[in-house]
Formats: C-alpha cells, sequence, structure tokens
C-alpha cells in the first residue's frame, strides 16, 4: 500500500496543523504513563495544569500565527469552543496576529477573562524584551499577557542573570503571569538548561511522537516536568524533515482508520498522552479546521497502550532512516545528508519524485560524494543515519544519469 | 623575605613549553569559537555558480557573513511557522546576510531577501505584514521603518532589514542598505494596483492569492484589500471564477458558512445579487456580478458594506487575481 501523493496545502497542512484527538491512554516512552486529566464531560475542552504556574490551560490552544484583522468569525468560534489559549508572537505577520486579537477584545472585552493569552519576542536582552512586550501590548490592546515567551531559543546560552532579574521584575510589575521560551531546534539542551532556572515557568517545543522515542528529549521533557515547567507542543506531526516508510506508514493507518481515528489524531494523542504535556499547540487557519480539531480533542476515545506501542515500535524501527536536518554531517564533512533524505521523504513518502530532484539539483552531484566522506558524515550523524545508502539510493533514483529516472511518476 | 630565584635549566624548559601548550589551546578554542556557525547554520551557503541578487552590491556596509539560502523546504527553520504565509503566496527563495556595523564591532543589519515568483506576490506578503504604525520609506519606495528595521517590496523581492540592536539609531543605516539594493536593481515604477478601485482603498493593503481570508474556508485564492470610507475601515475581499455558476455557488458557500457559525442574511430590497449576512455586531456582504463575487467583512453598516462590494465587483480590472 502507498500513501497519496500530498498537494502543496495538504503538505503544509500536515507539517503545520493536525487531526486532533483525545487525550487519555498510557504515555508513549515515559516511565509513569499517568493521564494528566481524567474523565471530563466532553461538552467542554479538557483543561491541564501547566507546570507550577497554578494555571489551567486547554489541551488544545489556537495557534494564530497567519491571524490577520477582520478574523472575528474565527476567534468567537475559538472562544465558543474551548480554543481559550490564544498563542501570537510579536513578529507574526508583522504584528497583524497581535492586532488582529487587539481588535477582537475591543470589539467583545468581556472575552478577555475567559483567554489566556500567550506571546513572544524575538529580543532576547532587558532592553528589547522591553520594547517588544510593550509594543505587544499596545497591539493586543491589553495591559498585560498570561504567558511570554523568547521565540526561537536555539541556545542556552540566552538565559543569562541579567535576563533573570528582568523577568522578575516585569513579572511582579503584573506585565504576565509567567515566563518562558518557544524552541525549534537543540530542544533538549534548551529544555534541560531551562529547567534550571526558576523564573522560567513555561516553555514551547517542537515534539512529535518520534521527538518522545528519543533519549536526551525523554530526559529534557522530565527535567521539566519535575521543575514544574510547563509544555506546550508544537509540530506534532514531526513530518517536516522525517523520511517515512510508505509500507509502515500505510499499515500504521489501516490499523488507525480501522478505530475511527486518522493517523495525524493518533500521532496528537501520543503526545498528549504523555504527562508532561499539557497542551498542544495548533495553527488552524478556518473555522473547519478549527471545529475538526477542537471536537476530536473533546472526544472520549482514548488511544490504548497496544496503538501507543504501534506507534513506538513504528517511530523505533525508522529512526535509522529519520533525519531531523540537524546539519551536523554538513559541518563535519560537507556532505549535505538532511538534502538527500529529504528528497527521499518526497519520492517515497509523499509521492512527489519532481519535487526531490528539483531539491538535489540544487546541489553538487551526490554521485560524486566519497565513500570517505560519507562514513564520516554518518558517522558525526548523532542519529547514524546511513548516507551512504541514502546517497547511492537518491543517486540511483532522483538524478539525471539513473537509470531509474524515468520509471518514477508522480 | 626571600629573595625570588628564577628556574634554571629544564624547569625552565618546562615552564615554557606549558606556556606554549596554553596558548596553542587558546588558539584552537578562539579560532573555533570564530569558526563557529551562526544560528542558521542549517541554510544552504549559496556556491559561486548560484546567482544572487545580494551579490556583487555596493553596500555601505560590510558584509559579516556569506549569504545563506533557505529554499521552499526549508524557509520554516529562518521563520518558523510564518513559512506558510510566504510559500502560499509564491516563494521562490530566501537569501540573508549580515552587514557589519564599522563603527561598532557587536552591531549588524541583517538583510532578509525573500525573492517571490512576481512582483505582485512580493507586494502581497509584504500586505499580509504591514507595520502601519512604522513611518513610511521615500516617496519611491513602497516599505516602511520600524525602530531601526525596514520593511519593503521591490519588484518580485521583499525586503526585511532587521538590526540587532533595534531603535531609531538604526534607521538611517537601514535606509541606506535598502537604498544600495533598491538602486542597484531597477524595476519599473509601481503601478497603481489594477484588480480593485482605488478610491478609498489604503495603500498597500492588497493581498492576492489569500487562503482561509479572514478565517472563512470558502475564500481561498482571494484578494483581500482594506478601505478607509467615511472615517470607516472596510475589509474587502474579491474573486474572479471560470463561471458565473461558479461565482455564484462560492457566494452561497461563503453565506452558508456565516449562517452556519450564527449570523442571520437581512433581506435585501436593493441591489441585485447582494446578500447581507449580519454577525457578531457586525454586517458582512456579498455581491456576485456574472463570474466575479466579492464581499465585506465586519463592516459598520450594511449598506456601507454593500455598496463597497457592489463597487469591487463593477471595477473592470485587468489583472483581477482568479
Amino acid at each position: 500500500m502507498t500513501l497519496p501523493a500530498l498537494s502543496r496545502r495538504r503538505f503544509l497542512a500536515a507539517l503545520g496543523l493536525a487531526g486532533a484527538g483525545a487525550f487519555l491512554g498510557a504515555p508513549l516512552g515515559c516511565s509513569a504513563p499517568q493521564p494528566a486529566a481524567p474523565a471530563q464531560s466532553l461538552d467542554r475542552m479538557p483543561t491541564r495544569p501547566l507546570g507550577h504556574t497554578g494555571i489551567q490551560v486547554p489541551i488544545l490552544s489556537f495557534g494564530c500565527v497567519d491571524l490577520q484583522p477582520g478574523s472575528r468569525i474565527l476567534l468567537r468560534r475559538a472562544m465558543d469552543l474551548g480554543a481559550t489559549l490564544w498563542e501570537t508572537g510579536a513578529s507574526y505577520g508583522g504584528g497583524a496576529s497581535e492586532r488582529a486579537i487587539g481588535e477582537y477584545l475591543q470589539a467583545f472585552p468581556r472575552d478577555r477573562d475567559r483567554l489566556l493569552l500567550l506571546t513572544k519576542s524575538t529580543a532576547f536582552d532587558p532592553d528589547g524584551l522591553e520594547r517588544e512586550l510593550a509594543g505587544s501590548l499596545e497591539r493586543l490592546g491589553v495591559d498585560r499577557v498570561d504567558f511570554y515567551l523568547l521565540h526561537g531559543v536555539d541556545d542556552a546560552e540566552v538565559f543569562t542573570p541579567e535576563l533573570g532579574r528582568w523577568v522578575e521584575q516585569a513579572r511582579s510589575a503584573g506585565r504576565f503571569r509567567a515566563f518562558g521560551l518557544a524552541t525549534h531546534k537543540n530542544m533538549a539542551p534548551v529544555l534541560t538548561a531551562a529547567a534550571e532556572h526558576p523564573w522560567i515557568d513555561l516553555a514551547m517545543v517542537a515534539c512529535s511522537y518520534r521527538h518522545l522515542q528519543e533519549e536526551p528529549m525523554r530526559r529534557a521533557l522530565d527535567a521539566c516536568q519535575q521543575a514544574g515547567v510547563g509544555l506546550i507542543a508544537m509540530k506534532t506531526q514531526g513530518l517536516a524533515s522525517l523520511p517515512t516508510d510508505p509500507q509502515a506508514e500505510g499499515k500504521l493507518l489501516e490499523r488507525f482508520v480501522a478505530q475511527g481515528r486518522s493517523l495525524a489524531q493518533a500521532r496528537l494523542q501520543a503526545v498528549w498522552a504523555h504527562p508532561a504535556i499539557a497542551c498542544i499547540c495548533s495553527k488552524m487557519p478556518n473555522v473547519a479546521i478549527l471545529e475538526e480539531n477542537t471536537a476530536a480533542a473533546k472526544a472520549p476515545t482514548a488511544l490504548g497502550a497496544a496503538e501507543l506501542e504501534a506507534l513506538r515500535e513504528h517511530a523505533l524501527a525508522t529512526a535509522p532512516a529519520a533525519c531531523s536536518g540537524c546539519g551536523v554531517c554538513q559541518r563535519a564533512a560537507g556532505v549535505p545528508g538532511a538534502e538527500i533524505m529529504r528528497a527521499l521523504m518526497y519520492t517515497h513518502g509523499y509521492g512527489e519524485p519532481q519535487r526531490a530532484r528539483a531539491l538535489l539539483g540544487n546541489l553538487p552531484s551526490i554521485s560524486a560524494l566519497e565513500p570517505a566522506a560519507l562514513a564520516q558524515a554518518s558517522g558525526a550523524c548523532p542519529r547514524r543515519v546511513p548516507l551512504a545508502q541514502a546517497a547511492q539510493r537518491a543517486a540511483a533514483q532522483l538524478t539525471p544519469e539513473s537509470t531509474q529516472w524515468p520509471a518514477i511518476t508522480t | 623575605m626571600q629573595p625570588r630565584t628564577e628556574p634554571q635549566g629544564p624547569g625552565r624548559l618546562v615552564g615554557v613549553v606549558v606556556v606554549l601548550i596554553l596558548a596553542a589551546t587558546a588558539g584552537v578554542m578562539i579560532t573555533r569559537q570564530l569558526r563557529r556557525p551562526q544560528r542558521s547554520n542549517a541554510a544552504t551557503t549559496l556556491s559561486a555558480t548560484e546567482p544572487s541578487a545580494l551579490e556583487g552590491l555596493s553596500m555601505p556596509w560590510p558584509a559579516a557573513n556569506p549569504t545563506e539560502r533557505y529554499g521552499p523546504d526549508r524557509l520554516y527553520e529562518k521563520v518558523n511557522g510564518q513559512a506558510d504565509l510566504y510559500l502560499q503566496a509564491g516563494f521562490s527563495s530566501l537569501e540573508c546576510r549580515r552587514f557589519a556595523d564599522p563603527a561598532d564591532p557587536e552591531g549588524s543589519i541583517e538583510l532578509r531577501l525573500f525573492t517571490m515568483e512576481s512582483a505582485q506576490a512580493a507586494r502581497s506578503v509584504h500586505a499580509l505584514q504591514r507595520r502601519p504604525e512604522g513611518a513610511p520609506m521615500d516617496a519611491d519606495i513602497d516599505g516602511e521603518c520600524l525602530d531601526g528595521a525596514c520593511f519593503l517590496a521591490h519588484g518580485p523581492w521583499y525586503l526585511e532589514l532587521l538590526p540587532s540592536s533595534p531603535g531609531p539609531e538604526r534607521d538611517l543605516p537601514s535606509r541606506a542598505l535598502a537604498h544600495a539594493f533598491v538602486d542597484a536593481h531597477a524595476v519599473g515604477a509601481v503601478q497603481p494596483e489594477p484588480s480593485l478601485p482605488t478610491q478609498g482603498l489604503v495603500a498597500g493593503s492588497v493581498a492576492h492569492g489569500v487562503q482561509d481570508a479572514y478565517g472563512v474556508g470558502s475564500l481561498d485564492g482571494v484578494s483581500t484589500a482594506a478601505y478607509q470610507i467615511d472615517g470607516h475601515r472596510l475589509l474587502a475581499w474579491v474573486a474572479r471564477l471560470e463561471s458565473d455558476a461558479q461565482a455564484d455557488a462560492l457566494a452561497d458557500r461563503v453565506v452558508d458558512e456565516l449562517e452556519a457559525l450564527g449570523g442571520s442574511e437581512q433581506t435585501q430590497d436593493g441591489l441585485q445579487g447582494a446578500r447581507v449576512v449580519e454577525f457578531l455586531d457586525s454586517a458582512c456582504a456579498v455581491v456576485v456580478r456574472g463570474s466575479r463575487v466579492a464581499g465585506v467583512q465586519e463592516a459598520h453598516d450594511p449598506q456601507a458594506a454593500v455598496d463597497l462590494a457592489a463597487r469591487l465587483v463593477a471595477h473592470r480590472p485587468s489583472e483581477l487575481a482568479p
């Protein structure tokens, strides 16, 4: 069985969106599986405590990255459906996202009390934070937000005593209730370091069922949980740079469809099942997707232990072929491993060989890569991706000199 | 007090060796630090054979790093969740380069050059992230500056100039870098937006190919714009379909979606083909003319919404987005 090719829109949706699902069940890849919230009414969005903040958050938050002014239909629907944690950022749409929320709150000020606002700063120093926070509060039309985060932290060196003092002062002044960070790269070290700073209350982290199999990530999540750092997961589908095995994916898909859920929903459930995760943030650009996700988030069906195990096995079985796109191979040996692996993902995961060829066409010939360099690159790879095999496969299937070139069709 | 004695013979030799080892270690560490990749190290560095609009420019500040390029596949690594905005509009590549402040070793300005598939696409991504609080750039440049950062559309490019330490003191150098790029890449003068009536149109607000406009799932691939009429802002959308039937169907879907969310359609006696749905203390209008359909969201007044929507569908565009 092969998966159908994804259109660009569906591909984007798979990266940024999700289906949704229930939250109960055994966690994946963690030592003490316990549902964070027992049976709750299906009429409302389940909530969980966010670390040591004392704040209950809905398990599904509304990602507002593409929000534009004039979207009160979408925002009101999110309120009604219980997606009442709105995630935005000073940089989103040059402030358009925050302005859209501000206009909504100006029209419906009473909704502020039912709402949790999260926004982020691209500046990490006190002066920059001061400036960006002031701008965010002005655009949002509020005098404080609930959560204020550093946007895109990939180096724990930003956690300076100077920053800590600013956080304590601004939090005491009531400009936000809790402070944290969002991290997309180098996540485990960043989270581990964050857990050591008592002034860090929460973290948004790219976290899929694949990430949950990685020991450094599991340890980092555990460290955050023990330190009381609340965790919000994003990028939960884990497809961005991971090649997939169509046959294995197909078997998983059949299994979950038979249960009435999609693979995307199952992936979400696996993340929700981790006890450290309080919430999943998902971009929901229209009402239909918002309703689909929130309905599934309220669904009583849990992902059972057998399904979690199936996902875990799939993740482990395909892990050697999975590339996180860290670029270590490029730096260590000049081998563009991330591009090679992504090209294979396009071909075999999404049925888009033309896209794969376009990607490889921008690179020096992979056929000319030296075996020694490939071995060095694989040795440096944190995931030990077999880059020699991958390069051989890509060269055989995706280069103009390949005999298989004409055989691959979309 | 004992007189200090200098080490002699083998002892002195050991000391010299230790100092040399320490110096060499420090040298290696410094070299490694200097060679440490920047935060965007996952990007592809441009090869000598790839043309770049940033190469060969006479910039007022020296380049601090090689140009990095991000294709559609890795754009998200640089701009995270905002990547969709560019991809949906028609994105080709992003090139990034930092320029160092000659007077401040810590200071720099990063130039982000988004190459879009057309000038219209570049203007669209700019329109969707305009900083209305920013100061306009010069008359010949379609852009604005805020806290020392500049944002502009120029031909098929959308540029961002982002200082390492934002502040008004960076305004002039950012503008100078922007001018250097603009001067090196001549494009035709920006024409008035041809697809929409210009009276009341907010400059720079037109975006084409917008998906899920205003959060309405039916509004995919439409053009959006803001109008300022009689002191009120009106948010509009317009689309040209392949047939009259498709235009009617789109209007039906929009009205149905609004009604499903609690809106109520109001009877319209005036303009034929106009429909109004009142929703959340505001009015949404949809007007169909042949294969054209236009609408206004969140208007303060139903009649103002219908009037503008009617103007939009009556406009004879030369390149209305399909």
